[in-house]
């Protein structure tokens, strides 16, 4: 029994849902288990606003915790030692649990015992002040551990239930909504810094992402294709699986560049891909669009070109990153992990057609009269009957 | 048709190794360490693949010690012998143009102390020796100049190098990074008057994962990882034996190779750069005299280095873009740049590399591949 382990997950937000909040607590319970299910013996149960795993090994136990933090919708969770109800396992598990927040500089505590099974031996204040003795006798000299019951840096929490289980602190989860609540939606996936960054916080709301690449070859080439692949498999240890689609992409790219006015090239490519995406969004149940724009970041994104991206779809489209800083859509990238991939020095389709002089400030009208000089028509059904697709899942 | 001119970047091991490597990985497992039968018989393995390469590079076999690879050799080398001579002095010369795995080691050992200088190299891909003169002093303790540049082919006259610096200051000692040049061109480290050589397996038809450094003896080098004594402790742990075994049988099929057709290296780059003529806007940054046979480094202006590979690529003709630096949006060629060369050569150039498993046909096919690329890539030259 000793070593055993329980985890006590915590999801506030959901507190809010009302009528729909059992349907999202099933879901993050689904979402979890699906995370979790290479660890065969555990269980994972739903109890009183609380989502419990028990039955954890030591050692799966700290491949779980590196698993649960990226669940959306997980707010906090609390390590739970779990003991057979006698004193004296009690006792050991209690000096545990006091260690671990110490080694975070804690110095003062204090003991709280629930008794849900209420013919074990002791009162809960006789338990919480025998472990209190108990940690004062080994702790106080060695680490200057004292009590304080009105402020302490931290509780050791005691609960008698079909077991023992004492638990401290809660630590952080990622935040956010279940995986499944919020609908789906396609992502323009480039393979640079923004849109896996915007794809993220998408997908943090609990919406679905399927991804959408265009692919040049030979503008681009098998790396940057094998990039974009290696980003998703970055995102898939949030949202567990993901679709990418990817699109042929040469035979617009070129025909745009021979036939349309240089100072364009770049709006109406994104217009094209945002058509494309849409197509893909409706055949796959997508609800809306998400891309990486940031207001002024390039001359694609100023409020003018938006204004002409936008409206090549009817479909809303989703721009997390529209009011964030370079430095700050870079700290994200870091964070979950997409940063050092997004970097790698491969030509992508949005490098290597680049007009000399842009234009910021297109006028819809004008952009819609270059268009007229191509047949799009055709080149977007060419584009959408060869589009591939994988299925990208965590492993 | 697949026409492989990578062969800077790793070879396809020769079947002669794959073939031998099958035999020896099931019967020859020992480890040469051990006092039995079988270790001794991995032994002798050892033993003969450190005097195949000896005598390729004239030294005798104990001053060849086995490595992980080329990275691992210059490391050795410079690292090494740096903190074992850091009483001499702190100074070390080298080129501006050498391989990462030889500028990165320098980084490390300026922020460890030492003073690092780098040769300028002109658009001939040639050293000042003025420089170089007034360059050594009596602190300097090492100069490191590679044989062949990996991305252009250009020739240094190590020769020349190793002898201005020693007349300047005696004690100095001379490493080489023989990696493009080993059993391609003159390696010969007495001729060469150099202290240290590293070479590498991959790029001779062996296995990945197996390079040598010629370490001359009595030279005072320190190691860089420790362990048993294997290899008089100077690079320990067990011997890498099938990366071993592939090297010395690389060398052996090499040989066979180059006396059965002498030139057909410098027959296949002089035809690539006669077919080449008849392109427009086509500038050669490797010329056929100063330049090593294996490499061709060319720039088509106003195309991108990788958009050129990889419409090659779909045709089945694998080059290579070289390392590549990015900045402000532009991709293009550290050393070329470095080298003096304008942003547009650096910007488009691909590297053809050769080796015996090529053939003239081969040539011509890549030629019409070219044509036909280059063609098609017009379209949005700007």
């Amino acid at each position: 029994m000793n070593g055993m382990k329980a985890i006590l997950i915590r999801y506030g937000e959901l507190a809010l849902k009302g009528l729909n909040r059992p349907l999202f607590e099933d879901r993050l319970v689904k979402n979890i288990k699906r995370k979790l299910k290479n660890f065969h013996n555990i269980s994972i149960t739903k109890e009183q606003g609380r989502i419990f795993i028990q039955n954890l090994s030591e050692d799966d136990f700290y491949f779980a915790i590196e698993k649960l933090k990226k669940v959306f919708g997980l707010v906090g969770f609390t390590i739970c030692e779990v003991a057979e109800k006698e004193i004296e396992a009690i006792k050991s598990a209690a000096l545990n649990v006091a260690l671990n927040e110490i080694q975070k500089g804690k110095k003062t505590f204090k003991v709280e015992t629930k008794r849900a099974d209420k013919t074990f031996e002791l009162k809960s204040p006789e338990l919480s002040r025998l472990i209190g003795a108990h940690l004062l006798k080994n702790l106080a000299d060695k680490y200057g551990l004292k009590v304080d019951v009105h402020n302490p840096d931290f509780e050791v929490n005691i609960e008698i239930r079909d077991k023992a289980y004492v638990y401290s602190s809660e630590e952080k989860g990622i935040g956010g909504m279940p995986l499944g609540t919020g609908g789906k939606a396609h992502l323009l996936l480039s393979g640079g810094i923004d849109s896996p960054v915007a794809g993220f916080m998408v997908a943090k709301r609990g919406v679905e992402i399927e991804a959408v690449h265009f692919y040049s070859f030979p503008y681009t080439g098998e790396k940057a294709k094998e990039k974009v692949i290696d980003i998703c498999r970055v995102l898939v240890q949030f949202t567990d699986r993901l679709k990418l689609h990817i699109v042929p992409f040469t035979e617009i790219q070129t025909t745009i560049y021979e036939k349309c006015n240089e100072r364009y090239l770049t709006i109406i490519m994104r217009r094209f891909m945002m058509k494309i995406a849409e197509r893909i969004a409706v055949k796959n149940g997508g609800l809306a669009l998400v891309t990486g724009e940031s207001i002024g970041q390039v001359a694609s994104q100023t409020m003018e070109s938006i204004i002409c991206t936008n409206a090549a779809v009817s479909m809303p489209v989703l721009r997390p990153l529209i009011g964030m800083d370079k430095e700050e859509i870079i700290r994200i990238a870091k964070n979950i992990g997409t940063y050092d991939i997004s970097i790698l020095p491969y030509e992508d389709c949005c490098t290597v057609f680049v007009p000399k002089h842009p234009k910021t400030k297109p006028k819809l009208e004008e952009v819609l009269e270059e268009e007229k000089k191509i047949d799009a028509q055709r080149l977007i059904e060419d584009a959408i009957s060869n589009t591939e697709w994988m299925v990208i899942e965590d492993r | 048709m697949v026409v492989y001119f990578d062969n800077a970047a790793t070879t396809r091991p020769f079947d002669e190794v794959i073939e031998g490597l099958k035999d020896f990985l099931a019967q020859n497992y020992g480890n040469p360490s051990s006092l039995h039968r079988l270790g001794v018989s991995a032994e002798k393995v050892l033993k003969e693949a450190k005097w195949k390469i000896a005598q390729k590079i004239n030294v005798s076999p104990e001053e060849v010690y086995f490595t992980s690879g080329g990275t691992e050799a210059n490391n050795l080398a410079l690292i090494g012998i740096a903190f074992a001579n850091q009483k001499r002095g702190n100074k070390i010369i080298s080129s501006s143009v050498e391989h990462p795995s030889v500028l990165s080691t320098l980084e490390y050992l300026k922020r460890c102390g030492f003073e690092i200088h780098f040769l300028k190299v002109d658009q001939n891909g040639k050293i000042d020796f003025e420089e170089l003169e007034n360059e050594v002093d009596s602190k300097t303790i090492l100069v490191s100049v590679m044989l062949v540049n990996n991305e252009t082919g250009h020739i240094f006259d190590v020769k020349k190098i190793a002898e201005v610096a020693k007349r300047e200051n005696p004690n100095i000692i001379v490493h080489t990074d023989a990696v493009q040049a080993f059993m391609k061109e003159k390696t010969n480290a007495k001729e060469l008057n150099v202290d240290l050589m590293s070479i590498s397996g991959h790029k001779i038809h062996a296995l990945k994962g197996i390079g040598a450094l010629y370490i001359k003896k009595g030279l005072n080098i320190q190691p860089i990882i420790f362990g048993g004594e294997q290899q008089n402790e100077v690079r320990p742990g067990t011997e890498n034996m099938p990366g071993i075994f592939s090297i010395y049988k690389a060398i052996e099929v090499y040989e066979r190779l180059q006396d059965e057709q002498p030139n057909k290296l410098r027959m296949i780059k002089q035809r690539f750069i006669e077919g080449l003529r008849n392109f427009d806007d086509v500038v050669i940054n490797s010329p056929l005299d100063t330049t090593s046979d294996a490499i061709l480094n060319v720039s088509f202006l106003g195309i991108k280095s990788e958009v050129l590979l990889h419409t090659l690529e779909g045709y089945g003709v694998f080059a290579s873009s070289g390392s590549a630096c990015s900045s402000k949006g532009r991709t293009y060629n550290k050393v070329l740049y470095s080298m003096g060369k304008s942003m547009e050569i650096a910007q488009s150039s691909v590297r053809f590399s050769f080796s015996y498993l090529n053939s003239l046909e081969e040539v011509d096919y890549a030629l019409e591949v070219l044509e036909k690329s280059l063609k098609f890539l017009q379209k949005i030259k700007r």
